[in-house]
C-alpha cells in the first residue's frame, strides 16, 4: 500500500461505491419520477383545459343559443310579426312593447328590421343596417351572430332572428350585447389570465384574449354556432409548475439521499468496514509476520453478519494453517537445497568423471604422445653419458697435459699431444660435439612436447576454472581438443580442417574444448574403419559456427530424438557413459547458444554448434584480433 | 290580306307569347297580392284578371298587355317594394291589389302622392277608397267595410242573435270594421258584449284564452274580422273547447282567403257554425246567365289544370271582383284616348275610371258608372259595389261558397 501511488483506502471506496450508487439510483428515481409525474402533471393540465375551454365554449354556446332561443320567442310574438308586416299601424305598440323586452334580464338594445333588412325600430339608437339581403339568417336553424366592431370599446355580438309569418321570413329581431358584458357573464378575463382564448368565425379572429405571444394551438369547433374557440395554454405556468416539481423533487431526493448514505455509510462502518479492516490487520501481521493473538480478538470483537464472523474464524483456521505450512515449506526448503547443493555436487562430479572418462579414452594415444619424447629423450640422455664419459676422458687427458707442460718435459709432452689426437680421432670428438647439440634440441624438444600435452590435458581437465574469459575459439578450443585427440584419429581417418578467423570469445574454453573433444570422439567412433572428419570455424554476423561432421553410420532417427537425453548412449557398455552430448548440449546451452545435429544414417552425422557474440561484453573481444 | 291570314294563323301563338313574355308589351299591369298565406286568394285574383284580359287578346288601346306578379306575403314593407317597382317602370298602368287592407293603408299616402292607379277586388278597409288629401288614385270593386260590418250585423240580428261579441285583428282593417261594427250596432241602439283584439301569428293557446273570455262574457255570437290564417287559429280553438264553450261566428270573408276550408275541413265544420260575408254571386249557388257560364268556360280553358269545375275556384270572390274589375277597367281605356307616356296614361285612365257612362256587365251586375269622381262628401265614389250586393255565405260539403238566402 505504501508503494502504490494513492490509491483509495476500502472504507473510502466502499463510501465512494455507495455514493455513487446511489446518486445513479437517485438521478434514475428522480428522472422516473420527474419524467412521470410530468407527463402525468401535463395530461392532467391538458385535460384540465380541454375540460376548461369545452366549459367556456359550452358556456359561450348556451349564451348565445339561449339569447337567440328568447329572440325567437319574441319574434314568434304577434306584435312582433303584425309590425314587421305593418309597421306604420304599429308603430306606437311596437315601441312601447320593445321598449320594455329585456333579454334574460339584461336590458339590451333591440332593433326591428322588415324583410329587406331595413330597421323598423330600435331601442337603441338607429344604427344604418350593415347586411345586405343575402347575408341575413333565412331560417333559425342555428343562432346567426356576428361580432360587429371588434376590438373596439363599441364591441358587440349581434344577433338575429328571423320573423317568420306563414313560414315567410317577413322581418328580423336584432339584438345587440355588449361584448363586454359577454365576457364579463362568463368570466372570460379570469379564465384568459392563465390562456390565450380566441373565437374565430370564417376564419376571421372576432375575439382575442390573453396573451398575445402564445400562438393557438388547440381549436374547439363551436357547432351550433358555426364559428371556432381557439386556445393555447400559458406555456409558462406550466414551465413554472415544472420546475418547482423539479425542485421539489430534487430536494426531497438529495435529502432522502443524504440520509440514506448517512446512515449506510454508518452501517457499512459498523458492520462491513471495521471487520474488513480488522481482517486487512490480521492479514497485514500475517504478511508482516507478525504473531496474531486469536484468542484475544475473539473475545474482543462481534460481527453483525455470520459470514463475516465465519470469514475470520476461516481465516484464523488458515493463519494457523499457514502458520504450520510455512515452517514445513521452510523445512522442505533446507532439504531441498541441500539435495540441490549435493546434486550440483554430483552433477560437477559427473562431469569431472565424465572428463576424467573421455581423458581415460584418450589416455592411450595421449601415453603414447608422451612415450615417445619421454623415449627419444632418454635415448639422447644415454648418448649424452656416452658423450659425457668421452669428454671426461679428454678432460683427464689435457689435464696430463697440462701437467707435463708445467714439467716441461717436451717428449713427454709431445707424445700426450698425439695421445690426444689420437683419441680425438677414435671418438670422433667433432661430431660428438655437433651432435650433443643436437640431442640436447631435441630433448628439449621432446620435453616441451610432453608439456605441451600435459598442459591441455591439464586446460581440459580443469574444473576449477569456471570464470570465463576471452579466448581465440580456434587456437584454444578447437586446436586443444584436436591435440588432445589426434591419435585416436590418425590412424582412423583423415581430418579436414578449416578455421576461419573469428574474434575472441568470451567463454570457459574448457568447457567448450570438452565439447569439440567430446563430438569428435563420437566422429571418430562413428567410423567403422576409415573416414573423414571435417571441422569447420566461422564468425558471421553476431554469432560463431562451428561444425563437425563425418562420415560414418550416422544416427537413426528414433535415437536422434532422445541424443541429447542424460545417459542415452548407443555404445556398448562400459564404452560411455552416455552424458557426453548431454553435458555438451547443457555447455552450449550455458553459453546461450545452440548444439544441433543433422544426420543420415550410412551417410555421416553434421553437429553444428552455433555460439552468440557478445561484442560489448569482453574488452577483449576484438574482431579478428 | 297576307296579314290577316299571318294573323289567322299565328294569332292564337302570339297570343300566349303576349301573355308570357313579350319583349314588345306595352302595358304592364301589376297585381301585387299575397300569394303565399292567402295564397287561394292571389291565385283566384291573378285567373280573374286574366280572364278578362283574355278576352281581349291581352291588348288595349292597341297596346300588348303584360301582367306582372307580386307576390308581397301582406307585408306592407314588401308592398312598398313592389310599388316603389312599378314607380320605376315607364310601361307600368295599374296596380291590382290583393286581399290585405294593410299594406294598401299603410301606403295609402304613398300610392297616392305617387299617382299609382290602385284597382282594388278584395281589400274591404273602408279608408282604402277615401284619401283625403289629394286625388284619390284607389279603386275598388269589393266589400267596403264601411258597409260590410252593417251587413254582418244585420244579418246575426236578422238571426236572432242578441249579444254579438267583436273580435278583431289589431290592425286598420280590424279597427276599419270596429267602427262600422259598432255604428251598426249603435244605430239598432245596441251595443256589442265586448271587444276583442287580436294579432298575426296568434297562438292556439292566445285565441283559446280569448274564446273563454268571450263565452265568459255571455256573448251569444262572435263578429270575427281575420284572414285566413288567424281564421284557422280561431276555428281550431273553438274546436277545442268544449260543445257547450262554442258561440256561433259570424266573419268577414277574410277567411276564404287562404286554405281555410281545407284545414277546416267539412267534417270539422260540423262542429263550427260559421258563416261569412261574400258578394251577391257565386258560380254555384246563383242562378247562372249565359254570361257567367262564358266566363267559367274561359276560365277553365285558361288553366285547365286548376279549374275543372266550379268549386275549384279556390277563392271565387278574388276571381268575381277581381273579372268584373278588370272588365271596368278594360271599359274605361275602351272610352279614352292613350298617349305614350305611359304617366300621363295613368291618370287619363283614372278620369276615364270616375267617367264610365256606358253600361258593363260583369259577373256581379251589370254596372251603371260604377265610380265617380271623389271627394269627401262622396266616400263611396271609388266604390263599385254598395250594400245591396253584400250577403252571408257558408261552405258546401265540397268546400263550395253557398250564398245564404238565395
Amino acid at each position: 500500500m505504501l508503494n502504490s501511488p494513492r490509491k483509495l483506502s476500502f472504507s473510502l471506496a466502499f463510501t465512494l461505491f455507495l455514493l455513487s450508487i446511489s446518486v445513479m439510483f437517485g438521478f434514475a428515481i428522480c428522472a422516473v419520477v420527474f419524467f412521470q409525474v410530468d407527463s402525468l402533471v401535463r395530461e392532467n393540465r391538458q385535460d384540465f383545459i380541454q375540460q376548461e375551454m369545452q366549459g367556456i365554449s359550452r358556456e359561450f354556446e348556451n349564451y348565445i343559443v339561449l339569447r337567440n332561443k328568447i329572440l325567437s320567442d319574441y319574434a314568434n310574438f304577434p306584435i312582433i310579426v303584425q309590425s314587421v308586416m305593418q309597421p306604420k299601424a304599429h308603430r306606437g305598440s311596437i315601441e312601447d312593447f320593445m321598449n320594455e323586452l329585456t333579454l334574460l334580464g339584461d336590458k339590451v338594445p333591440l332593433t326591428l328590421r322588415d324583410y329587406a333588412g331595413d330597421t323598423i325600430y330600435s331601442t337603441n339608437e338607429v344604427k344604418p343596417s350593415p347586411h345586405s339581403l343575402t347575408e341575413l339568417p333565412k331560417n333559425n336553424d342555428r343562432p346567426w351572430f356576428e361580432f360587429i366592431n371588434s376590438n373596439t370599446e363599441d364591441a358587440h355580438i349581434r344577433l338575429v332572428t328571423p320573423i317568420f309569418y306563414q313560414n315567410i321570413v317577413e322581418g328580423f329581431v336584432q339584438a345587440d350585447i355588449a361584448l363586454s358584458s359577454v365576457i364579463r357573464s362568463l368570466a372570460f378575463k379570469e379564465h384568459s389570465k392563465q390562456h390565450r382564448i380566441q373565437f374565430m368565425k370564417n376564419g376571421e379572429i372576432v375575439l382575442d384574449l390573453g396573451s398575445q405571444e402564445q400562438a393557438i394551438t388547440n381549436f374547439i369547433p363551436l357547432k351550433k354556432l358555426g364559428i371556432k374557440l381557439g386556445f393555447n395554454t400559458n406555456e409558462k405556468i406550466l414551465l413554472n409548475s415544472r420546475k418547482s416539481l423539479l425542485i421539489k423533487l430534487v430536494i426531497w431526493l438529495a435529502f432522502i439521499w443524504l440520509i440514506i448514505v448517512l446512515v449506510s455509510y454508518k452501517l457499512g462502518r459498523l458492520f462491513l468496514i471495521t471487520p474488513l479492516q480488522r481482517l486487512r490487520r490480521f492479514a497485514n501481521d500475517l504478511a508482516e509476520g507478525k504473531e496474531i493473538s486469536l484468542q484475544d480478538a475473539n473475545n474482543q470483537f462481534k460481527y453483525q453478519f455470520h459470514e463475516l464472523a465465519e470469514l475470520e474464524s476461516h481465516f484464523k483456521t488458515m493463519i494457523s494453517k499457514v502458520t504450520r505450512r510455512e515452517a514445513s515449506l521452510h523445512n522442505a526448503k533446507e532439504s531441498l537445497q541441500e539435495l540441490n547443493d549435493r546434486l550440483v555436487e554430483h552433477q560437477q562430479q559427473l562431469l569431472h568423471s565424465e572428463k576424467l572418462a573421455s581423458v581415460g579414452q584418450l589416455a592411450a594415444g595421449v601415453a603414447h604422445e608422451i612415450n615417445n619424447p619421454t623415449g627419444f629423450v632418454m635415448g639422447n640422455i644415454e648418448v649424452l653419458k656416452d658423450y659425457k664419459d668421452d669428454i671426461v676422458s679428454l678432460f683427464d687427458q689435457y689435464k696430463e697435459l697440462e701437467q707435463l707442460i708445467s714439467q716441461n718435459n717436451t717428449e713427454k709432452i709431445n707424445d700426450k699431444i698425439q695421445d690426444i689426437q689420437t683419441f680425438k680421432k677414435k671418438h670422433d670428438m667433432d661430431y660428438m660435439l655437433n651432435d650433443m647439440h643436437d640431442l640436447i634440441k631435441d630433448s628439449l624438444d621432446g620435453t616441451h612436447r610432453i608439456q605441451g600435452i600435459v598442459k591441455d590435458l591439464k586446460n581440459f581437465s580443469r574444473i576449477d576454472s569456471i570464470e570465463k574469459k576471452p579466448v581465440d575459439i580456434n587456437e584454444e578450443v578447437i586446436e586443444t581438443a584436436l591435440r588432445l585427440v589426434s591419435n585416436e584419429l590418425k590412424y582412423k581417418c583423415t581430418l579436414k580442417k578449416t578455421l576461419k578467423p573469428i574474434p575472441k570469445y568470451l567463454c570457459n574454453s574448457g568447457e567448450l574444448s570438452q565439447v569439440i573433444l567430446n563430438l569428435l570422439v563420437n566422429a571418430s567412433d562413428a567410423i567403422q574403419d576409415k573416414g573423414e572428419i571435417t571441422i569447420t570455424s566461422e564468425y558471421m554476423e553476431d554469432y560463431i559456427q562451428i561444425q563437425i561432421s563425418d562420415n560414418g553410420s550416422g544416427i537413426k532417427e528414433k535415437d536422434l530424438i532422445r541424443l541429447f537425453d542424460p545417459f542415452f548412449t548407443t555404445k556398448e557398455v562400459g564404452k560411455g557413459t552416455g552424458l557426453g552430448l548431454s553435458i555438451s548440449h547443457n555447455i552450449i546451452e550455458k553459453h546461450g547458444g545452440i548444439l544441433s545435429v543433422a544426420s543420415q544414417v550410412n551417410e555421416g552425422t553434421v553437429f553444428t554448434i552455433m555460439l552468440p557474440i557478445e561484442l560489448e561484453t569482453s574488452e577483449d573481444s576484438m574482431p579478428f584480433s | 290580306m297576307r296579314s290577316f291570314l299571318l294573323g289567322l294563323l299565328l294569332g292564337p301563338c302570339l297570343m300566349l307569347v303576349a301573355q308570357g313574355v313579350n319583349a314588345e308589351d306595352a302595358i304592364h299591369l301589376y297585381l301585387g297580392a299575397d300569394q303565399t298565406g292567402a295564397r287561394a286568394s292571389g291565385i283566384s285574383i291573378e285567373q280573374g284578371i286574366r280572364t278578362a284580359l283574355h278576352e281581349v287578346n291581352y291588348t288595349l288601346a292597341g297596346k300588348t298587355v303584360k301582367l306582372i306578379v307580386k307576390d308581397h306575403h301582406g307585408s306592407s314593407v314588401r308592398s312598398k317594394r313592389h310599388l316603389s317597382d312599378f314607380l320605376k317602370d315607364k310601361k307600368a298602368l295599374a296596380v291590382f291589389s290583393g286581399l290585405h287592407s294593410p299594406p294598401l293603408l299603410d301606403n295609402l299616402e304613398f300610392i297616392n302622392e305617387n299617382n299609382i292607379l290602385m284597382l282594388d277586388p278584395w281589400a274591404a278597409a273602408g279608408p282604402i277608397t277615401r284619401y283625403k288629401k289629394g286625388p284619390n288614385w284607389v279603386f275598388r270593386l269589393s266589400i267596403d267595410d264601411s258597409k260590410a260590418g252593417e251587413v254582418i250585423v244585420k244579418n246575426a240580428l236578422k238571426e236572432g242573435f242578441k249579444k254579438p261579441y267583436l273580435l278583431l285583428e289589431e290592425t286598420g282593417w280590424g279597427r276599419s270594421n270596429f267602427k262600422t261594427m259598432s255604428k251598426a250596432l249603435k244605430n239598432l241602439s245596441l251595443s256589442a258584449v265586448g271587444t276583442q283584439w287580436f294579432n298575426w301569428n296568434l297562438g292556439g293557446t292566445g285565441a283559446k284564452i280569448i274564446l273563454r273570455e268571450i263565452q265568459a262574457s255571455g256573448a251569444d255570437c262572435i263578429l270575427l274580422v281575420a284572414n285566413a290564417h288567424e281564421g284557422k287559429t280561431f276555428a281550431k280553438a273553438l274546436l277545442a273547447l268544449n260543445k257547450s264553450e262554442r258561440l256561433p261566428i259570424r266573419s268577414h270573408w277574410g277567411i276564404t282567403g287562404g286554405d281555410f276550408p281545407e284545414v277546416i275541413n267539412a267534417k270539422l265544420r260540423q262542429g263550427i257554425d260559421l258563416k261569412f260575408l261574400q258578394t251577391r254571386f257565386s258560380f254555384i249557388s246563383s242562378k247562372q246567365s249565359p254570361f257567367s257560364q262564358k266566363v267559367f268556360k274561359t276560365a277553365s280553358n285558361l288553366f285547365p289544370d286548376m279549374i275543372k269545375l266550379k268549386k275549384d275556384i279556390q277563392a271565387p270572390t278574388g276571381f268575381i271582383h277581381a273579372y268584373d274589375l278588370t272588365r271596368l277597367m278594360i271599359a274605361a281605356i275602351n272610352n279614352s284616348q292613350f298617349g305614350d307616356n305611359m304617366l300621363q296614361n295613368r291618370t287619363i285612365l283614372r278620369n276615364a275610371l270616375e267617367q264610365i257612362k256606358n253600361p258593363v256587365t260583369g259577373l256581379i251586375k251589370t254596372y251603371q258608372q260604377p265610380f265617380k269622381p271623389y271627394n269627401p262628401q262622396e266616400p263611396d265614389a271609388h266604390e263599385a259595389l254598395t250594400i245591396n250586393d253584400l250577403v252571408m255565405a257558408y261552405y258546401g260539403n265540397q268546400n263550395q261558397i253557398f250564398l245564404d238566402n238565395q
